[in-house]
């Protein structure tokens, strides 16, 4: 492989497995897979099938129990790769205490941004996010939307060539998830490199080319995203239904649902 | 960077309501602390000082306890830990900027009271303190440090209950170390009991951070000073002894999922 292609790589995860301290079993279990520069992928799978265990371990929160993983060249959590890697979480942890002008301060400071660059990039993803006025006020008062919001423009702030994104339109009301989407789509035009957590197939559609299926701890499916939706949604189809009649059922119990 | 996370730290302690408390409780301590001078016929200012210098360095190693045994389970439950280490702070700046930024807050409370306490006492018994009241801060500001870095490291190795508990202990003990031995040989002279173990014990705790050597308060009363380099000299071991438990807090941290 040469040095070029060795740069492309942005992810390089080998036969990777997690086990957590207690846990009889593990929660990720020989994972492989390789994500390259430019590629928009989706991370898809039921809750608890490992999706954010190996988000957290590409981001270096969690360490690997055994095998390989290796982002922008260097090992997961280097302060190196922290410089082009941003990160959605599902829900956003701030400090209510500050606003969310100040806290993009203090981590444009933390990434080492010069002071005039922080400001243009803070005042313009404010603007963009619709928080130009409320980002003044803290955060304590912030509803979900607004948190997420600001969880998108620390994401962005460093303008980073690795997105991760857990559920990025969680908490978002619908006029918001359409700016988020129309962001999303031109990152991606931009050349970014994408990782998208989601369970919205209509959002993974648009914005992936390829998706991973993760199932009980191991990567199942892997390929071009309508390849792998349509094996899915077929297999969702063919599998037992969630439950005959759920409300029947709870009508019968003597719940009133009218 | 470092100094960015410390000012963070000391920016958000500062904001919350528990620095408002703290600056009450300073407050009626030392209204406490004139109202019990006042009715004493022989140096009430010393009584006074001895008063307000007792409370508030038990007061402020209590809430230093406290806070050094919340803040790291506070923040990962906050997911403000993450979101600084996915921002570029290393996991060893994470610990050593908190430990720093929560002492430079306790530090900044324990000067207004010392302004507070200097108030009171010059216009209500014309002693405006002496240089012995900077020497008794300089040193207990070295020994919150040495606190804060033991409280930080237990509450990486166990739930906050039990830190908050062992450090609590622990700080008492190595405070009264000499007290205790005192008392034991005292009684094992006199053949009251049996302290041998005690004293074994006793050997033992002298391998941990002499915290009596930090504590100055007896010589006010005196109204002596003490030579600066023997200050000096004192904060160098409080510093290196926070140094080493701060280092011991990072090696656990490095290691630990998140």
């Amino acid at each position: 492989m040469t040095a070029q292609d060795e740069s492309d790589i942005f992810v390089e995860i080998r036969r990777l497995s997690k086990r957590f301290k207690g846990n009889a079993g593990d929660t990720l279990q020989d994972i492989n897979l390789r994500i390259k520069r430019g590629e928009s992928v989706a991370l898809v799978g039921a809750n608890g099938a490992g999706k954010s265990t190996l988000i957290k371990m590409i981001l270096g929160l969690v360490r690997p129990s055994t095998g390989e993983l290796s982002v922008l060249g260097a090992s997961a959590g280097a302060s190196q790769t922290h410089s082009r890697v941003g990160y959605l979480p599902e829900i956003p942890g701030f400090w209510g205490e500050l606003s969310a002008f100040e806290l993009l301060g203090d981590l444009a400071s933390l990434r080492g941004l010069d002071k005039e660059t922080a400001h243009k990039r803070r005042e313009k993803l404010l603007s963009l996010l619709g928080l130009s006025k409320r980002g003044q006020r803290s955060m304590g008062g912030y509803s979900k939307g607004m948190l997420q919001r600001t969880g998108i423009a620390s994401a962005l702030l460093h303008n980073p060539d690795f997105l991760i994104l857990d559920e990025p339109m969680s908490g978002l009301d619908p006029r918001a998830q359409e700016k988020l989407r129309s962001v999303i789509q031109k990152l991606r035009e931009s050349g970014k490199t994408l990782l998208i957590s989601s369970h919205a197939l209509e959002d993974i559609r648009s914005f992936c080319d390829r998706v991973i299926v993760l199932e009980r701890s191991k990567v199942v499916l892997d390929g071009p995203t309508e390849e792998v939706l349509g094996t899915l949604l077929e297999k969702y189809r063919s599998s037992e239904p969630w439950d005959e009649d759920p409300l029947g059922e709870l009508s019968s119990e003597g719940w009133s649902l009218t | 960077m470092i100094s960015t996370l410390i000012l963070l730290r000391l920016k958000i302690m500062l904001r919350q309501r528990f620095a408002w408390l703290c600056f009450g409780i300073g407050l009626i301590l030392i209204l406490i602390g004139y109202a019990t001078a006042s009715v004493s016929y022989v140096s009430p200012h010393k009584l006074y000082y001895n008063f307000a210098l007792a409370i508030s360095f038990v007061a402020l190693h209590l809430l230093a306890i406290y806070q050094g045994a919340q803040l790291f389970h506070d923040e990962k439950d906050r997911r403000t830990l993450q979101l600084l280490l996915v921002s570029g702070v290393s996991r060893a700046r994470w610990v050593v900027g908190n430990v720093l930024g929560l002492c430079l807050a306790f530090v900044v409370i324990d000067m207004l009271w010392l302004i507070l306490t200097s108030l009171m006492g010059g216009l209500a018994f014309g002693v405006w303190g002496s240089p012995i009241l900077l020497q008794v801060k300089i040193l207990q500001s070295f020994s919150l440090l040495i606190v804060i870095s033991l409280t930080f490291l237990l509450t990486l190795l166990f739930r906050t209950v039990l830190a908050l508990s062992l450090s609590a202990v622990l700080t008492a003990f190595l405070y009264s170390v000499s007290s205790i031995e005192n008392l034991f040989r005292d009684s094992q002279s006199s053949h009251l009991m049996d302290g041998d173990w005690a004293l074994k014990v006793i050997k033992l705790a002298k391998l941990l951070p002499p915290l009596e050597w930090f504590d100055l308060k007896s010589f006010v009363g005196y109204e002596s000073s003490v030579s600066w380099i023997m200050v000096l000299g004192v904060a160098a071991l409080g510093a290196a002894w926070a140094a080493l438990l701060t280092a011991f807090a990072v090696m656990r941290f490095e290691k630990m999922d998140l």
